[in-house]
């Protein structure tokens, strides 16, 4: 078994509006080792947030090639992309994201239920154990509107794993909480990383949240600047 | 006294008065034995014309051409004696299935404006949805299925409101205890009525359905 668990060669990302084509990608190389914690930080217009998106499968590069696990992932289509994204990966974005209209046990169990076609009482057990685990054992009926932000990140973070992702890309998963969220939600991520463990990209521009991580990957005007 | 156009006449005890409602008629028709009637008509053992009922009215061209082949006689079929009112019952049939036809044209139009508004409303969750690796032909069966559940439930609600309605206009009566609408409420075609609307609601989901499959998840959850 590898232990490279995503392998970015060459990632360019152009994006034209009319004439005008910006590059914000200049060719990314990368490897994200399996089972660590790693930070990407970079300041604001440095290409993170497209990075991420690319390593997630939730857009297309403009040139270079992407595997995970070994398997080449270019070329791909859609619906081969959605699956491997719904089988290997994770998403936990700064602002939860989460459906209004579902509680938390069914935000949780969705990415299970829509491939299986319906919400099976297994899914919802391990829904149900995963709001246990993430400390949302008296939340889980509870639509997403009446949660508080740390407990919508949490039930955001409860629904990465339902599928036991190889690899979870975080976008800011703090930036919208008080310190003392940031702190419990970076130590459920920790406990999750080493326990099962998945790797973790976050995107951050906090230092302390990058000097918790067990890597680091700076990047600057469209490239790997630095990786530590 | 009866008087036949021929000029015979004679006296004839009227037994009953029966209206068959067009007052032309009314004035110049009289049910009588063919025995009485044939002096009238100086035809000792003939008749005139021969009439015949249809169980199905529009089969008459096809009867009266089979009879006409087999006797040699002449024969006319309904249609052909009525050209003008049979032409107006045609425009009444015609101008009714143009009426059927924009109405489901209007019901296409609503669903797919409705869903379309649901695709737009829904935009972010359906990006979340597609992050989380649900593909694009699931988004699309999900607002197919919604088109087809809203086409179930209206044409159901529909065809019992409008059964219930013609039962209703059915025992209105005029002043002379005639019902004021010739409805039929058991003649109504529901089940075309339902089968077309659910086929109508599925076709209006097809282009929300392609507008939902086509958003962009990163642009969505940004937005």
């Amino acid at each position: 078994m590898t232990d490279v668990l995503l392998k970015a060669d060459a990632i360019t990302k152009s994006f034209v509006n009319g004439d005008e084509e910006t590059q914000v990608l200049k060719g990314v190389d990368l490897e994200l080792p399996v089972g660590k914690m790693i930070a990407l930080s970079g300041p604001s217009g440095s290409g993170k947030s497209t990075l991420l998106n690319i390593l997630g499968l939730l857009m297309r590069p403009t040139s270079g090639s992407l595997s995970l696990l070994g398997e080449p992932l270019t070329g791909l289509s859609d619906a081969k992309l959605s699956r491997y994204r719904n089988q290997h990966l994770g998403f936990v974005f700064q602002y939860h994201n989460l459906l209004p209209d579902f509680t938390a046990i069914e935000n949780t169990a969705f990415p299970a239920a829509a491939p299986a076609g319906r919400l099976t009482s297994a899914i919802r057990t391990r829904a149900g154990m995963l709001l246990d685990r993430v400390g949302l054992s008296d939340r889980k009926d509870f639509l997403a509107t009446r949660l508080s932000g740390g407990q919508k990140q949490r039930v955001a973070i409860a629904r990465v794993l339902i599928n036991t992702p190889d690899l979870v890309l975080a976008d800011e998963p703090t930036g919208n909480l008080d310190r003392e969220t940031t702190t419990q939600v970076m130590g459920l991520l920790r406990e999750i990383n080493k326990i099962d463990g998945t790797t973790f990209l976050i995107s951050t521009h906090d230092r302390e949240i990058a000097a918790m991580c067990d890597q680091r990957i700076e990047i600057v005007d469209g490239r790997v600047s630095a990786i530590d | 006294m009866l008087r036949s156009e021929r000029g015979p006449e004679r006296l004839i005890a009227v037994t009953g008065i029966f209206k068959i409602g067009l007052s032309s008629l009314d004035k110049r028709v009289v049910f009588i034995s063919i025995r009485t009637a044939r002096p009238f008509f100086a035809l000792p053992e003939g008749v005139t014309s021969i009439s015949i009922k249809l169980s199905d009215p529009t089969n008459a061209p096809q009867v009266s051409d089979s009879l006409r082949n087999l006797t040699g006689l002449k024969v006319t079929p309904r249609q052909g004696k009525n050209t003008s009112l049979q032409g107006a019952l045609d425009s009444q049939g015609r101008t009714g299935n143009f009426i059927q036809a924009f109405a489901l044209i209007a019901i296409i139009i609503s669903i797919a404006s409705a869903l379309l508004l649901t695709t737009y409303r829904r935009r972010a969750e359906i990006g979340i949805m597609r992050a989380a690796g649900i593909s694009r032909s699931f988004v699309a069966g999900v607002f197919v299925l919604q088109g087809v559940f809203i086409g179930m439930i209206a044409s159901f609600i529909g065809a019992l409101a409008g059964y219930q309605l013609c039962v209703l206009l059915a025992t209105l009566k005029g002043t002379n205890g005639r019902p004021l609408l010739p409805i039929a409420p058991s003649e109504g075609g529901y089940l075309l009525v339902i089968t077309l609307t659910i086929l109508g609601a599925a076709l209006a989901a097809i282009m929300p359905a392609r507008a939902a499959a086509a958003i962009d998840p990163v642009e969505a959850i940004q937005q």
